[in-house]
């Protein structure tokens, strides 16, 4: 047994000893670390706490990124509501929907983003869940851990083949909000959104939207009748990006039953002064850090026209 | 608790050191933290099924005993039959009531009447399939007079629920398993590394292998539309790889685990792969659930005794059955047919034990007639696993005549170079491991240690880093 023990043991502390090695070499070659979304630790903070007086944001991660809650907590005049960002990168926020019928939880309000790729984006399977507190614990030691240790990821992988990874690294506010700082210019990030959008464009998933537009009217019929509203926002994008899902199979959401429809795609280059891009979007796609903050705020007052008992 | 997560490994450990550091080799303490951490990891799952598997575990506890004591043939038959029909009315109510309501109403739609089945909206209990049949074993058992019921209930419970075959099997049987729980257990060093060597490979199945093919898997089962017929083939190998890798994973741990407290399961893998004829896939495929639907099934239909006809007939019923007994879809019951479909000639010709022996033994290479016959063994394997991976009849069709579409010859659009390198990897490495237990069982025990310990590095970084994402196990919802 004792022999058995010993070599288990050497064992262990000869693989530790070679993790900190290989992290050590990392970090004197100063190998890029690629930063990671949190997706589940987030969660496990969150969703427990949301409420018949939250303000929810869900969709994907141009909510994320360009909805600050903190700045619409501070708009706000009524104490008793909360803003919670539960936008995750490449959700359709169903998941989570379907985890609050579940559990009878019907918050005040509910700001639903939307564009024709929601047929595409997939959930994170939030609904399957529990949410607890050691479960908190766990996902918090597993999203630091990934962010911190190079063998947790790909980091050496994309060194040795794109030299820079894409994510620099995420700043989470306490309500879900985030800034996320990626390697290169607006242009270079603006040409890989491009990228990504004629993508989507070209394999437009008419189906997939057609299906998730069943989906999201069966949960909007649920929620209105639990007094919940829910809108959807179309988050404004540069002009590049809006004719690429301008263009695309059709863009508004006519099958959707939204309480109302913030439509804001074309807002920077409308409503607001048309300035250049990059002074609105960190990649053409996203809305920068800074303007984010000045649009939060904004919400706040279409908000509250629309619904005066919110403000 | 999956057993390619932290939360084993910490489980494990904990279970481990406790077996034999806090018991002090007393068989009755470690057979209750056996069930203990059997019940504990369980209840992990889903903590309100724990209530049936005691129900389950007591009633057949309770039948042993009543059938041992009961005087006449008829009241044993009466005891056997509870508990027959108690086991498989729980697995029918929730595995196969959804699937016959909703066939049912189905059916008569087609005759022009309209039904609203009332539908269970339950979730299936992890393992109960696997349990279910340790529990009908057992008492089947008992019945034939094979063996004496067991009069100690922690251990009877041990047999049922140990908690690294509980949830997907091997499916032991009492004459293998109870022996070894009522006998005392010393601590056996090569048994324990040996354990250690099999978890590792299991997991390096799992996660590097079985993970990164579900990824390419899935991705092409669920949007066939848009791939072409070369593509098509490719998914069918990668779900192949998958299933083989998930499964004799699973086991690889399970076998590895018990052997760290000093219990040996049944083998559930041998190869299949490398089979020359379907007969001999099926001896060397889910060994464990094969034998048991031989002896408890097919033996008691008259197996081969009565006849081509009968011998014809038996067939498949065990191989629908086996279907079945995968899952309330008709994919698993065609998946079924086509291996008994598959079989027959070997039935018919009277070879299906020509090939019992491993192939190519003690040589580095097989046959050319060798190679042909696993060839296309495996090819027909493949076609078959179409079935079971496809989420419907129809879906499984259109898979089907995509891949013998003119697309076919075209250049696969996904071509994963660094999956490719595994699985020929994986495949040497199994081939040359392939008279052993499992692959590496043999693997370097006369290198040099720190050699061996480098495999051993290579292995675990293998996993940290092309580990695809984490699935669940595919014989998890079974």
């Amino acid at each position: 047994m004792y022999r058995f023990l010993i070599n288990l043991l050497i064992f262990t502390c000869v693989a530790f000893v070679l993790i900190f090695v290989v992290e050590l070499s990392c970090r004197l070659l100063k190998v890029p670390k690629i930063s990671h979304h949190n997706i589940y630790s987030k969660s496990q903070d969150l969703i427990p706490i949301i409420n018949k007086n939250t303000i929810l944001i869900l969709g994907d991660s141009r909510l994320e990124w360009g909805i600050k809650p903190l700045k619409m907590l501070e708009t706000l005049t009524k104490d008793s509501l909360n803003v919670i960002n539960m936008a995750l990168p490449g959700s359709n926020g169903l998941d989570i929907l379907i985890y609050l019928k579940k559990n009878n939880i019907y918050p005040r309000l509910i700001l639903m983003g939307y564009t024709p790729n929601y047929g595409r984006n997939k959930n994170h399977g939030l609904d399957l869940i529990s949410y607890s507190k050691p479960n908190a614990i766990k996902e918090k030691i597993k999203y630091s851990l990934k962010q911190t240790l190079y063998l947790q990821d790909q980091s050496i992988k994309e060194y040795i083949i794109n030299g820079f990874p894409y994510f620099k690294n995420h700043k989470y506010d306490a309500w879900g909000g985030v800034i996320v700082n990626e390697y290169g210019d607006y242009a270079k990030r603006l040409k890989e959104q491009i990228v990504i959008y004629n993508t989507y464009k070209n394999s437009f998933d008419s189906l997939g939207l057609k299906k998730y537009c069943t989906e999201m009217n069966t949960m909007i019929k649920i929620f209105k009748k639990n007094s919940s509203v829910i809108c959807g926002i179309y988050m404004p994008v540069s002009k590049r990006i809006f004719n690429i899902e301008a263009s695309a199979a059709y863009s508004k959401p006519q099958k959707i039953n939204f309480d109302r429809f913030y439509d804001f795609s074309n807002y920077t280059y409308t409503v607001e002064q048309n300035r250049p891009d990059s002074i609105y979007f960190y990649d053409g796609s996203h809305l920068s850090p800074e303007y984010s903050d000045v649009f939060s705020e904004k919400l706040v007052g279409y908000i509250s026209k629309s619904y005066p008992d919110i403000k | 608790m999956l057993f390619n997560s932290i939360d084993f490994a910490i489980f494990l450990l904990i279970v481990f050191f406790s077996y034999w550091f806090l018991t002090n080799r007393n068989l009755r303490f470690q057979n209750i933290l056996l069930l203990v951490s059997s019940y504990f990891f369980y209840a992990n799952w889903d903590w309100r099924f724990l209530f049936l598997l005691i129900f389950s575990t007591v009633l057949d506890y309770y039948t042993g005993l009543k059938m041992s004591e009961g005087k006449t043939h008829s009241m044993k038959k009466f005891w056997l039959w509870l508990s027959i029909s108690v086991n498989l009315g729980f697995l029918g109510i929730f595995k196969y009531y959804n699937f016959f309501a909703a066939s049912f109403a189905e059916a008569i739609s087609h005759m022009g009447l309209q039904a609203n089945p009332w539908t269970l909206k339950v979730i299936l209990p992890v393992g109960i399939s696997f349990y279910t049949f340790h529990g009908l074993s057992y008492v089947i058992d008992i019945y034939k007079d094979r063996i004496k019921p067991e009069k100690n209930f922690i251990d009877y419970s041990v047999f049922v629920s140990f908690f690294p075959l509980l949830v997907a099997g091997p499916i032991e049987r009492a004459t293998h398993l109870l022996p070894q729980i009522k006998k005392g257990r010393i601590f056996d060093y090569t048994k324990a590394i040996d354990g250690l060597r099999q978890i590792l490979w299991g997991l390096f199945k799992k996660i590097v292998i079985a993970d990164q093919c579900a990824e390419y898997a899935n991705l092409i089962f669920d949007s066939s539309a848009d791939h072409s017929g070369s593509t098509h083939v490719l998914g069918a190998l990668f779900f192949t790889f998958q299933i083989y890798c998930d499964f004799s994973g699973y086991s690889d741990i399970a076998l590895g685990t018990a052997r760290l407290f000093g219990i040996e399961l049944l083998r559930n893998f041998a190869f299949p792969y490398f089979s020359r004829d379907i007969a001999e896939f099926w001896r060397r495929w889910h060994i464990s659930l094969s034998s048991w639907f031989r002896d408890y099934l097919y033996i008691p239909l008259g197996g081969s005794k009565g006849g081509t006809w009968m011998k014809v007939r038996n067939t498949f019923i065990i191989f629908i059955v086996s279907g079945f007994w995968h899952g309330s879809n008709w994919t698993f019951i065609i998946w079924g047919l086509l291996n008994a479909l598959y079989i027959m000639p070997s039935v018919l010709f009277n070879t299906n034990r020509n090939n019992l022996d491993i192939v190519a033994q003690g040589k580095y290479l097989p046959s050319m007639k060798e190679l042909f016959s696993i060839g296309i063994t495996f090819c027909l394997t493949v076609f078959a696993w179409i079935f079971f991976r496809s989420a419907s009849l129809g879906e499984a069709i259109s898979y089907i005549s995509e891949i013998f579409s003119r697309s076919l010859f075209t250049i696969p659009d996904i071509m994963p170079k660094t999956l490719f390198l595994f699985l020929i990897l994986f495949i040497v490495i199994e081939w040359l491991g392939r008279e052993q237990q499992y692959a590496i069982a043999n693997l370097g025990l006369n290198w040099p240690k720190a050699v061996r310990w480098a495999a051993y590095y290579a292995i675990i970084l293998f996993m940290y880093y092309f580990g695809g994402s984490e699935q669940q196990f595919i014989y998890f919802q079974f």
